[in-house]
């Protein structure tokens, strides 16, 4: 019994030292260093936090250098927040702990990141349009990503990078991939939005950047225009609900913007035109065009105009114009003497 | 007794009753003509005829639509003396207008026909320098010695785009005849095209493949070199006289619009993003940018004096496709600014003709960020200000009515 107590005191006493002796392998580098946000932006404010699965962190004093100078100390200083400063100005970090397992150092990087995501529906634009084709829907919508990854001066080229495409969560994997910085892809349904976002990083993972936007389907539109014989479709002046007209004859376009195809006359459109309800049938080369001549017709002339898609169901649009015309009088309806409209 | 007739009498009769049935149908056919050439008058009346063909007189065709005698805002124009405050200089739509370096002319071409005319504010006077007939020109481009870029669409529906110079023998003196316009056809379907000066455009063509080729050419297109490509069309282009281009991806309300400059090497650097609407007006010589957004309903207006610099919102609601830059060395802009708040999809609507405003006039010093008041509207006038110019003494502002495509000059 004296020999077993013995050996148990001799175990007992010589423990501590055994354990200041005892190394776990690899625990000089068991230390880490995480970012949130992971790929942060020029300017941005960066958290960093020191992580140990085996170093008692909390107890154990800590110091971080940022670029070589020490910016902050301290028993469980764990945590420490640093300006991600200008792209390509990458900033080394470092944060060293000395615990009862021994010291250890963690390094790294903060290189800020910026992608920008343009993006443009395949719609129709009438020619000299100055602003952007939106989203509706039976469109395809063109996404490119723009990353702007410096390493000093040097842009990463982005056809270097990899990207990883999700649309409303979803990861577009067989458009994902190198140098896959543009993305096609169809437009929200109506009265629908999409979400899209992107991953780029570099193929060593050492850069990293994401970006999203929000792209809302838009309502279909069609907008009636004086298509003059001096001065051409009057763009600049879309008719109202109504409209007075000083002239006799009159040819009239419609121009669907942002509409599933190419031109006003493209033949996936369909038009249905009707004046004082009665249907007019015109040019099948022309059909987004009328021409009415109001010559000894009185009243006011009703311009209804239905548009669809051979092939797309969910676009449509529809407009109605009362135009008067100097050589008509209003007020008595136009319904018993049609205007000769084609 | 019976009187006979003899037949001298009944020739007598018959030739009487001839002569009255011709002078009745004369006088049917002078009534039915007169009521047709009435109809017809009044018809190409309401079309904007009536003037004076495009050749004979010094402005030819425009003649009668030049507001020589008096404008519609009822200020007198004598021609010899310096244009009024407003002058009025077209009542029928122009494509486009650029005043000549170092002078006070304003070249400005005529939407119906692509003729081109000089106007001269210190004489009120305005002459027509060529009569080559360019139908329907939609937009025009000027250069800084009135060198021209008409474009229009063609039958096949292609936007075509004529560079044209004129030589300094085509400047008229009273009673010449114009001369014609001579120039070449740029390729087809140009998204959007700048000038740089007399002898470099930038301009933006779509690629057969999908996307866009951004190319610097001459002013005969020669000389062609490929500076920028993108998978994106929507471009709208900015090649300003210190040879900086500007690209920015064209806006809608609500949507997060971005802009850049073009690096020598293709790259693109960020100059604004992000911002919902966003349409900017760049600045030669300087990195500094005014630039606006419409999101809500709502359009603001902003300037910074430097690329470093912070973005200033300024005092007055616009957007900067309403602004223009003054060319003197202080950060001076000019930008016109809706009486009423434009409300929501402003942007849509005005690109697509569906509404005008009447617009005031402001000088905005970027510098100071401070505004002041240079024009207001008169009653009867409702000017929607788009596609500013300044002259290079920084004394006379022309703009169009984006209403009915008039032409417009405000002294300063």
């Amino acid at each position: 019994m004296k020999i077993i107590l013995t050996l148990l005191s001799v175990l007992f006493f010589a423990l501590p030292a055994y354990a200041q002796e005892f190394k776990i392998p690899g625990a000089d580098t068991a230390v880490t260093i995480s970012m949130s946000p992971s790929a942060p932006t020029p300017g941005s404010t960066v958290r960093l936090t020191l992580k140990s699965p085996f170093h008692d962190l909390e107890n154990s004093p800590i110091e971080w250098r940022v670029n070589g100078k020490a910016v902050a100390s301290g028993v469980g200083e764990t945590t420490i927040t640093v300006n991600a400063g200008n792209a390509g100005e990458g900033i080394d970090v470092s944060a060293s702990v000395e615990s009862d397992l021994g010291s250890a150092v963690a390094f790294t990087t903060v290189y800020p990141t910026s992608i920008e995501l343009l993006w443009e529906s395949s719609g129709y634009r009438p020619p000299f349009y100055k602003g952007r084709a939106l989203a509706s829907a039976g469109n395809s919508i063109r996404i490119v990503a723009l990353p702007h990854f410096l390493i000093g001066k040097k842009e990463i080229p982005a056809s270097q990078l990899i990207y990883t495409w999700k649309k409303s969560g979803e990861v577009l994997g067989s458009l994902s991939g190198k140098g896959r910085s543009s993305l096609v892809t169809g437009a929200p349904m109506l009265y629908g939005a999409d979400t899209i976002s992107v991953e780029a990083r570099t193929s060593d993972g050492s850069l990293a950047g994401t970006a999203s936007l929000r792209i809302v389907s838009d309502t279909p539109k069609v907008a009636l225009y004086i298509d003059h014989p001096l001065f051409g479709i009057l763009f600049h002046k879309a008719l109202g609900a109504s409209t007075y007209i000083p002239e006799t004859e009159v040819s009239f376009v419609a121009i669907p913007h942002f509409a599933p195809a190419s031109n006003e006359n493209d033949r996936r459109l369909e038009y249905a035109w009707q004046v004082n309800s009665g249907t007019v049938r015109v040019d099948t080369d022309t059909p987004s065009h009328l021409t009415i001549n109001a010559a000894g017709s009185t009243g006011v002339a009703v311009i209804d105009l239905s548009l669809g898609h051979v092939s797309d169901f969910f676009f449509g649009a529809e407009g109605s114009w009362q135009i008067n015309f100097s050589q008509s009088q209003t007020g008595i309806g136009g319904n018993s003497d049609p205007f000769r409209a084609q | 007794m019976i009187h006979m007739s003899t037949p001298s009498t009944i020739i007598k009769y018959a030739a009487a009753a001839i002569l009255v049935m011709i002078l009745g149908g004369l006088a049917g056919w002078y009534v039915f003509v007169h009521r047709q050439i009435s109809a017809t008058e009044s018809a190409d009346s309401a079309r904007g005829f009536g003037e004076d063909a495009s050749f004979a007189s010094g402005s030819g065709s425009s003649f009668g639509n030049i507001s020589t005698e008096a404008t519609d805002v009822g200020i007198a124009v004598q021609a010899g003396n310096r244009a009024p405050k407003l002058w009025q200089l077209t009542r029928t739509p122009v494509a486009g207008a650029g005043f000549e370096a170092s002078t006070t002319k304003l070249y400005f071409a005529e939407r119906a026909s692509g003729n081109i005319l000089v106007a001269d504010p210190g004489r009120s006077t305005i002459e027509r320098r060529t009569n080559t007939l360019f139908s329907k020109t939609y937009e025009s481009i000027f250069a800084r010695d009135g060198s021209v870029i008409l474009r229009g669409i063609s039958d096949s529906g292609d936007i075509s785009s004529f560079a044209a110079r004129i030589a300094s023998s085509t400047s008229p003196v009273a009673g010449d005849t114009p001369n014609k316009l001579e120039g070449v056809y740029l390729p087809n379907d140009i998204i959007d095209i700048s000038a740089r000066s007399k002898d470099q455009l930038f301009f933006i063509i779509p690629d057969p493949a999908g996307g866009s080729t951004g190319i610097t050419s001459d002013w005969k297109g020669a000389g062609q070199k490929r500076v920028f490509s993108s998978a994106l069309t929507n471009w709208r282009v900015w090649y300003l006289s210190d040879g900086a281009i500007y690209i920015l991806l064209s806006a809608s309300d609500d949507v997060l619009g971005n802009a850049f400059k073009l690096n020598s090497d293709g790259t693109l650097t960020s100059v604004v993003g992000n911002v919902p609407g966003l349409t900017i007006l760049p600045r030669a010589n300087s990195s500094a940018l005014i630039f606006g957004s419409s999101e809500g309903g709502d359009v603001a207006l902003f300037s910074k004096a430097s690329a470093g610099a912070t973005a200033v919102r300024l005092p007055i609601r616009t957007i900067a496709d309403k602004c223009v830059w003054e060319s003197s060395r202080e950060l001076i802009a000019y930008c016109a600014v809706p009486e009423t708040p434009p409300g929501a999809s402003y942007l849509r609507n005005w690109y697509s003709g569906n509404v005008h405003s009447s617009d005031s006039i402001w000088r905005v010093d970027v510098s100071a960020g401070t505004t002041e008041r240079v024009y207001s509207p008169i009653e009867s006038v409702a000017l929607d200000v788009e596609n500013l110019h300044i002259d290079d003494s920084g004394s006379y502002l022309s703009f169009m009515n984006a209403a009915d495509k008039s032409l417009w000059m405000l002294t300063l």
